[in-house]
C-alpha cells in the first residue's frame, strides 16, 4: 500500500486519534454492546486460556516440586532418593488436603446461603493492568447472568460483568468500577466498599460522620443494595481517616485475594 | 497481513496474560505482557509499524474488557509511536532502550488507564496511578527477551532474503 503524503497523513493520524476518543466517550462506562462483544471473544478463546492455565498451573506445581528437591539434594545428599519420595507423597497428600478443604469450604459456604449458585472454577486473571477482573469456567448456559454476587469461602471476590454461554468475567471489588454497601461488624457503620484499582485494596466511605470504625475491624455485605446477600465478609480495615467534609473513610484489604482462590460460587439471580 | 500478525501478537500476550501470569507473580504482581511486543516492534521498526502494533493489540484489549472502547488502543499506540522514535540504538544499548522503554510505558499505560477510568465516572484515588516498583521492574526484566524474540525473527528474514538474492 502506498503511503499517502504528509499533510494527509497527519490528518489522517488525528481524524483517528478523534475518533477513538469518540468512541471512549461513547461506551466510557461500558455498554451492552461492549459487554456482548468481550463475552464472544472471551469465548472464542475459552478452551485455549482454560488448556493454558491449567498446563500453567501443572508446570508451576512441578518447578516447586522440582525446587523443592534440588533444595533436599543439597542438604542431604545421601537421603536425596527417600527424601524426593517422601516430598512427594507429603505434597500430593497435602494437595489433596487443601483441595478437600476448599471444597469442604465452598460446600459448607454453599450450604449456609440457602440460595441457589453455580460452582465455578478460575480460568483466567485480567489482562488489563488497569481493570481487576478474573475469568471462571461457568457462563449463561450454566445460569451465570451479568451483575450476580461472586463468592468464595474467605467473603465476595466481587460480581459478574460480562457472560458468554460457557464463561464469564468477574468484576473484582478492587477493580475502579465496582462499588459494594458494607457494615462494621463490630460498631454497625454503614459504608460503601469502592475499588482502587489496585490489586488487594479499597477504599471505604461511611456514611456517617461520627462511625467509630477503627484499624482491624471486620467489614460484612450490608444487604442494602439487594445484590449481596447481608453478612459475607469483604474485608479488614487498615486504616481510618476523615475527609475535610467530615465523613469517615478507610483504607482496606479485601477478605479474598483473587490470586489464590480457585473455586468460587456465583448466586443465580434472575439476571438485569 | 501485518494487522493479522500484530493481531495474532496480541492474541497470545493477552491469553499469556490471562492464563500463565497469574501462576509466575513476583511480590504478588505480574508483568504486562501486551506491553512488550509493543515496545519490540517500535523499538525494531520505527514509529509507523509501533503505532499499528499498539494500535492493534491495545484495540485487542478493550475488546476483552467489555468496557470503555478506545482507551487501550490509543494508549498502546501513542507507547509504540514512541518507541519507535527511540529506533536506531544497536546492540547493548538497544536493551537497556528497551529495558527503559518497557518499564516506562508499563507505567504511564496504567496510569492512563486508570485515569481514564477515572474520566469515566469510575472512583480511583490518585494514588492509584502510581505502580507498585515489583510490576514496572518485572515488565521491564522481560522486555530483552521479546526484543530479542523479535530482532532474531527480523534477522532471520533479512538473511533469507539476501540468500535468495544471492542466488
Amino acid at each position: 500500500m502506498e503511503r499517502p503524503p504528509g499533510p494527509l497523513r497527519t490528518v489522517l493520524v488525528v481524524l483517528c486519534i478523534v475518533a477513538l476518543l469518540g468512541v471512549y466517550v461513547a461506551t466510557r462506562r461500558g455498554t451492552a454492546a461492549t459487554r456482548r462483544v468481550a463475552a464472544a471473544a472471551a469465548q472464542a478463546v475459552a478452551p485455549a486460556q482454560t488448556a493454558l492455565w491449567r498446563a500453567a498451573a501443572w508446570v508451576a506445581g512441578d518447578v516447586a516440586y522440582v525446587q523443592s528437591l534440588v533444595h533436599a539434594e543439597r542438604e542431604v545428599a545421601r537421603l536425596k532418593a527417600e527424601l524426593a519420595q517422601a516430598r512427594f507423597a507429603v505434597l500430593r497428600e497435602r494437595a489433596a488436603v487443601s483441595q478437600d478443604r476448599t471444597l469442604r469450604a465452598v460446600l459448607h459456604l454453599r450450604q449456609d446461603l440457602a440460595m441457589p449458585t453455580v460452582a465455578a472454577e478460575v480460568v483466567g486473571l485480567s489482562p488489563a493492568s488497569w481493570w481487576e477482573s478474573l475469568t471462571i469456567d461457568r457462563g449463561g448456559a450454566d445460569g451465570v447472568t451479568a451483575g450476580a454476587p461472586v463468592l468464595a469461602p474467605g467473603g465476595v471476590v466481587g460480581r459478574v460483568w460480562t457472560v458468554a454461554p460457557h464463561t464469564a468475567a468477574v468484576m473484582l471489588l478492587a477493580n475502579g468500577e465496582s462499588g459494594v454497601g458494607v457494615m462494621d461488624a463490630r460498631s454497625g457503620a454503614l459504608g460503601v466498599a469502592l475499588g482502587d484499582s489496585v490489586p488487594q485494596r479499597l477504599t471505604v466511605d461511611f456514611f456517617s460522620p461520627t462511625a467509630a470504625v477503627r484499624a482491624g475491624d471486620e467489614l460484612v455485605t450490608s444487604g442494602l443494595g439487594g445484590v449481596f446477600p447481608r453478612g459475607l465478609p469483604v474485608a479488614r480495615v487498615d486504616a481510618v481517616s476523615q475527609g475535610p467534609t467530615g465523613l469517615v473513610s478507610a483504607a482496606a484489604t479485601p477478605a479474598v485475594d483473587p490470586t489464590t482462590v480457585s473455586t468460587v460460587l456465583v448466586v443465580e439471580t434472575p439476571g438485569p | 497481513m501485518r494487522i493479522a500478525v500484530y493481531a495474532a501478537m496480541g492474541l497470545v500476550a493477552l491469553l499469556l496474560q490471562a492464563a500463565v501470569v497469574p501462576h509466575a507473580l513476583v511480590f504478588g504482581q505480574g508483568p504486562a505482557l501486551p506491553i512488550l511486543p509493543v515496545v519490540a516492534v517500535g523499538l525494531l521498526y520505527g514509529t509507523s509499524e509501533g503505532a499499528w502494533a499498539g494500535g492493534v493489540i491495545g484495540a485487542l484489549t478493550d475488546l476483552f474488557l467489555g468496557g470503555a472502547w478506545g482507551v487501550g488502543t490509543l494508549l498502546y499506540m501513542a507507547t509504540g509511536y514512541a518507541c519507535g522514535r527511540l529506533a536506531g540504538a544497536r546492540g547493548g544499548g538497544r536493551l537497556l532502550v528497551a529495558v527503559a522503554a518497557a518499564g516506562v510505558a508499563a507505567a504511564v499505560v496504567r496510569a492512563a488507564g486508570i485515569a481514564a477510568l477515572r474520566a469515566g465516572g469510575g472512583h480511583v484515588s490518585l494514588s492509584a496511578l502510581v505502580p507498585s516498583p515489583a510490576y514496572v521492574a518485572y515488565t521491564a526484566v522481560l522486555a530483552p527477551f521479546v526484543l530479542a524474540l523479535f530482532d532474531g525473527r527480523a534477522t532471520g528474514r533479512r538473511r533469507r532474503r539476501e540468500r535468495a538474492a544471492r542466488l
